[in-house]
């Protein structure tokens, strides 16, 4: 009785191990396998506009003007809130700077920066503005 | 990347150091456990000191490395010279390893090491790929994790900064953050292979102490230790750059030693004063994340009731003064610094609508549908399912005699789990959604103890034991 224990509990450490090495040999080349993450990218474009925007304090970001809750939409904002820090990014028109990231600005004029003016643009579409009136 | 390795290594060494010297090591059984913990205390403690030195106006910069790297440096060396001079003084070592004479290994022990190996490689071959494809972690760590230890260290004495942006959970607790901006300054830059390599290294701590609880000359050790990386979710996870491996650590780690200390006092050891450390784990466990509170009542209670049980009142205290700092920084952060509900439990939480919640079925309908999905698909390639598999076996071995240290794992496994259950009926959010978001991150946080769960009989008591008579 004994022998038949041991022979089953090394069978069942046998299929355990086989297993774990074909599971962890298909995740490893699932892995390989993966596409890259756009926040890099994103991070890299946002950590571009440093340069025109103080140090720290609250800036303005212009939401999407359609389709603000969209995955798409919801990730560039939270992207330039990361890659702004210690500068608090806040989704609303009003503080003295703001930023318009890429498609968020309504084509046909938008509104919503009246009163401000461009201080920067980029190769990657995204814009900084001052307000003219602090 | 040197400075990096240096602000790891420096609170892990002294931790260890401290640990021999107060001979809080005295009822655990295996090397490789107390490695595990001295990784988790080190790199949770070093937070709590980080945090202290910020709330006194300190900014995360070179006075802030020197004055740390001092500190750590210090307590390693008085540890040391401590250590020294009571083994000296004859005092001598009483911890329960030490002396089995080792057999040598068999062909079929060496099979089970080297399938051990190429499992781990795998896990680390995709930890490593996850990280080139995604540098920044997942949507969690950047938008949330790292993001906070960006405003810790870039934000200079403007830190408390990270709490303006509402939607990141300004209440969750820093343990990881704190780490990772603690390091930064160690590196001096925020690069992405830090929050990367404080996953990893919590990751190797899990095995470590998996394999370590279970004996590393038995090939169920290593066996488990194989299972446990298996799970492509668990491995994904490691290399996610988010707080639920540290949280699992902790939660394994705690049970580890609560589970030696009992096994010690049956076989005549006093290992009381591993409970110190047994309540440092559970309590960082809460400041790495809010179900860490669960940890704590959990094994306060089991604590104070090991201690009522045997009328040594000492005992709890020894688990006490390990939980006081990690709480004392938990309760002056939860009140004072962030006094902020979750996100989760926010809103709409009358008394009503919670007893509505609770007691309507058809919350209870959508929960548990959606539980048994999440739970069959979870695992990766080749794995889904394997946490309903887990908690068969866990069963299994825990209603057999031998399964006595199991069921208090598979206990723990099961009141964490009450308390997602619970967290996900009163939600005030979209249920579906956070169901999805979270299910597997917190799967990830009981994997490890239910696969120790699984493996875990009293077998595991024999050597020691055998080293007990044997030098006698």
């Amino acid at each position: 009785m004994a022998r038949v224990r041991d022979w089953g509990r090394s069978a069942l450490g046998c299929a355990l191990l086989a297993w774990s090495l074909l599971a962890a040999i298909s995740t490893a080349r699932d892995g390989l396998s993966r596409e890259p993450d756009p926040i890099a990218g994103l991070e890299a474009e946002f950590r571009a506009l440093v340069f025109d925007l103080p140090p720290s304090g609250v800036i303005g970001y212009l939401e999407r003007h359609s389709d603000a809750g969209t995955d798409d939409a919801v990730r560039m904002y939270f992207a330039a809130q990361y890659a702004l820090v210690p500068r608090i990014v806040v989704g609303r028109v009003g503080p003295e700077f703001l930023i318009a990231a890429r498609g968020t600005e309504d084509p046909g004029g938008d509104t919503r920066l009246d009163g401000y003016h461009l201080i920067a643009g980029f190769p990657s579409g995204h814009r900084v503005y001052r307000r003219l009136v602090p | 990347m040197i400075g990096a390795a240096a602000g790891f290594l420096l609170p892990v060494a002294a931790v260890w150091l401290a640990i021999v010297a107060l001979r809080l090591h005295s009822g655990i059984r295996s090397r490789a456990v107390i490695a595990a913990v001295a990784i988790c205390i080190g790199l949770g403690v070093s937070s709590l000191t980080t945090t202290w030195l910020l709330a006194l106006g300190m900014s995360i910069g070179r006075v802030f490395v020197a004055i740390d790297a001092l500190l750590w440096t210090s307590i390693g060396a008085f540890a040391w010279w401590y250590d020294q001079r009571v083994t000296s003084g004859g005092r001598g070592r009483s911890v329960v390893m030490s002396t089995v004479p080792s057999r040598g290994l068999t062909t079929a022990d060496w099979l089970v090491r080297g399938v051990f190996g190429i499992v781990a490689v795998a896990a680390v071959v995709s930890a490593l790929s996850a990280f080139m494809a995604a540098p920044h972690g997942e949507w969690d760590s950047w938008a949330v994790w790292n993001q906070k230890a960006r405003f810790l260290y870039l934000g200079d004495t403007g830190w408390r900064a990270l709490f303006a942006i509402d939607w990141s959970n300004p209440g969750h607790p820093l343990l990881v953050p704190m780490t990772v901006a603690r390091l930064w300054a160690y590196t001096g830059a925020e690069s992405t292979i830090v929050p990367a390599t404080v996953g990893v290294v919590f990751g190797g701590a899990i095995v470590s102490a998996v394999i370590g609880a279970l004996d590393t000359r038995s090939a169920r050790a290593w066996i488990a230790g194989s299972v446990l990386l298996a799970a492509g979710t668990f491995v994904q996870q490691v290399a996610s750059q988010q707080a639920d491996v540290p949280f699992a650590c902790f939660l394994v780690a705690t049970l580890i030693v609560l589970r030696d200390v009992a096994m010690s006092k049956r076989e005549g050891h006093e290992g009381s004063r591993s409970l110190l450390l047994a309540g440092t784990l559970a309590t960082l466990a809460a400041w790495t994340k809010n179900e860490g509170l669960v940890v704590v009542v959990g094994t306060a209670s089991l604590v104070g009731w090991m201690a009522l049980r045997d009328a040594r009142p000492y005992r709890a205290a020894w688990w006490m003064v390990g939980a006081a700092p990690a709480m004392m920084t938990l309760v002056w952060f939860k009140l004072l610094v962030a006094p902020v509900a979750p996100g989760y439990l926010a809103e709409g939480s009358t008394g009503g609508l919670l007893l509505e919640r609770f007691f309507g079925a058809d919350r209870h309908a959508i929960v548990g549908a959606l539980l048994w999905q999440y739970a069959s698909a979870w695992g990766g390639p080749l794995a889904n399912g394997v946490v309903l598999l887990g908690l068969v076996a866990a069963t299994l071995v825990a209603v057999t005699r031998a399964g006595r240290s199991g069921r208090a794992m598979l206990g723990a496994v099961g009141v964490l789990i009450a308390s997602y259950y619970v967290v996900y009926l009163q939600t005030s959010m979209e249920v579906e959604w956070l169901m999805m978001t979270t299910f597997d991150r917190l799967m990830v946080q009981i994997w490890p103890t239910l696969v120790l769960a699984a493996f875990l009989t009293q077998r595991e008591s024999a050597p020691a034991a055998a080293a007990e008579a044997g030098g006698r």
